[in-house]
């Protein structure tokens, strides 16, 4: 009885050997699904996060108040900000607001911390240079790109 | 159809000069040996420019990927900037390496495969020397191979390398039974070792249709032979690296590449050869015919490559003696039979 046994099991090995031929015949056959990438690109849902950026006010400005939540939840601590006090005015006056995207995260805490909107993940994530100091985000180039009005946090 | 009449022109041609200038006769000869020696080599430097690239595009559209698409058209070209950066590499030679045969070891791999394609019928009348022995001149010259892979394992200094040798070793001599054996049953069908006369023979009917079982052990056995996938034991990477070849970089791993891949086709076109009616084939030149049927041997042993896991030593080793071999012998005593009978 061993002998069919092992018959058995040698008819049954062939077989899966063909069906593995199979498979593999089936993925050769499929399309690739590679994207080559400079050439394409990968078609970017509605809610993609990519950089942090500032979201402007109605006067086009930023809507920072310098209370520095960023600054204590980011865990990279890529956040620079500068302040002074100034009579007559509640609160900070904001000087300058640097985040270093080379130390970014891409965490978006300081997004979920932000309790004046003042902070959004933009949908940019080709953020390669030369120079490490354009990696470097003041007011202006945090500014420089702005979410679409459906997505405003 | 193509090869055979270009040939013959250019002979006569030189055989005109040889008598216009009043040259020694024996010109005659060494000139053709000379142009069957360029063809050769300039056959294999293309056929193993184009295999790599295939093996890649293949591979990569098994896992659905592309593979190489920025050189050239879909990375035709690719091949071509590799072997030209293998060019430029520093030839590294290890300190503890046994120098003569680490240097001449790539070459002892390589020498027998161009020389195994002397007796390789490309066509009608394309064949260089039809050897009389042809087919166990082919299986003897094919073997020698297994010189240069252990004398490059050992001559490495290398643990890793002295391992991959000796597998190499072990597992080619060990699937060289098989494989002769397989290739014997064509033998007594044809009546003759000579490679026109068993491509002659197929005229009417395929061996494969009278030889399935030695079809199948031949395949089997030749997967062995050239190392590929599921017996790729002797370079296994996740075992020993790369096996025999691990220290050497540079144009003597070139030649190594060189010789596993046109060792790969030289198998394959045994195996149209002898199996599937060698040149045969209607209307279209026999080139077109044998190269066809070769590369969808190639084809099969890629497609081996990417669908079966390697098998382990002793497995790799039961299978040939235990299984492959006493197959052989049984499709040699059936067709021994049946001829007797019949």
């Amino acid at each position: 009885m061993r002998v069919f046994r092992a018959i058995g099991r040698l008819v049954k090995g062939t077989w899966w050997l063909f069906v593995g031929m199979v498979t593999t015949t089936k993925h050769f056959l499929r399309r690739a699904i590679t994207i080559q990438y400079p050439k394409e690109r990968f078609e970017q849902w509605p809610r993609f996060r990519g950089r942090v950026a500032m979201v402007a006010g109605d006067d086009g400005g930023h809507k920072c108040t310098a209370c520095a939540q960023c600054i204590r939840v980011c865990p990279a601590a890529c956040i620079t900000l500068e302040r002074h006090k100034e009579g007559g005015v509640k609160g900070f006056v904001v000087d300058g607001y640097v985040i270093d995207i080379g130390l970014c995260i891409y965490c978006g805490l300081c997004v979920e911390v932000c309790n004046f909107d003042a902070l959004a993940m933009v949908p940019e994530y080709e953020m390669s240079v030369y120079d490490k100091a354009e990696l470097v985000y003041d007011i202006p180039k945090l500014l420089s790109r702005q979410l679409e009005p459906e997505f405003k946090k | 159809m193509i090869i055979h009449p270009v040939l013959s022109w250019l002979n006569e041609w030189w055989q005109g000069v040889v008598a216009t200038y009043g040259l020694p006769s024996c010109f005659v000869p060494a000139a053709q040996m000379v142009v069957h020696a360029i063809l050769i080599g300039g056959f294999i430097a293309v056929l193993v420019l184009f295999l790599i690239w295939l093996t890649r595009k293949v591979s990569a559209h098994i896992q659905q990927r592309f593979g190489p698409m920025r050189v050239g058209w879909h990375g035709s070209v690719q091949t071509v900037a590799d072997a030209l950066k293998l060019m430029q590499k520093e030839d590294t030679t290890p300190r503890s390496c046994d120098r003569p045969v680490f240097n001449i070891a790539p070459f002892l791999a390589f020498a027998p495969t161009i020389v195994a394609f002397v007796v390789i019928p490309f066509g009608d009348g394309a064949i260089i020397r039809d050897l009389n022995i042809g087919v166990l001149f082919l299986f003897a010259i094919t073997t020698i191979n297994v010189i240069g892979v252990i004398s490059g394992g050992w001559a490495s200094g290398s643990k890793y390398s002295l391992l991959g040798g000796f597998r190499s070793a072990a597992q080619l001599v060990s699937y060289e039974v098989p494989l002769v054996l397989s290739a014997l049953g064509v033998i007594m069908l044809a009546g003759s070792m000579k490679m026109g006369a068993i491509v002659d023979a197929q005229s009417r009917i395929w061996f494969v249709a009278y030889q399935p079982l030695a079809f199948v052990i031949y395949i089997i056995a030749a997967t062995a032979e050239v190392n590929r996938t599921p017996f790729d034991i002797p370079e296994a990477e996740q075992e020993i690296v790369a096996g025999f070849n691990v220290e050497y970089s540079g144009m003597k791993f070139a030649m190594f590449f060189l010789a596993e891949f046109a060792n790969m086709f030289l198998i394959a076109a045994i195996a149209a050869t002898l199996f599937l009616g060698g040149w045969r084939g209607p209307w279209l030149p026999g080139e077109f015919w044998f190269l066809a049927k070769s590369f969808a041997i190639v084809l099969l042993l890629m497609f081996f490559r990417w669908t079966y896991p390697r098998l382990r030593v002793d497995q790799l080793m039961s299978f040939a003696w235990k299984f492959l071999l006493p197959l052989a012998f049984l499709n040699l005593i059936i067709t021994g039979l049946i001829l007797v009978l019949i």
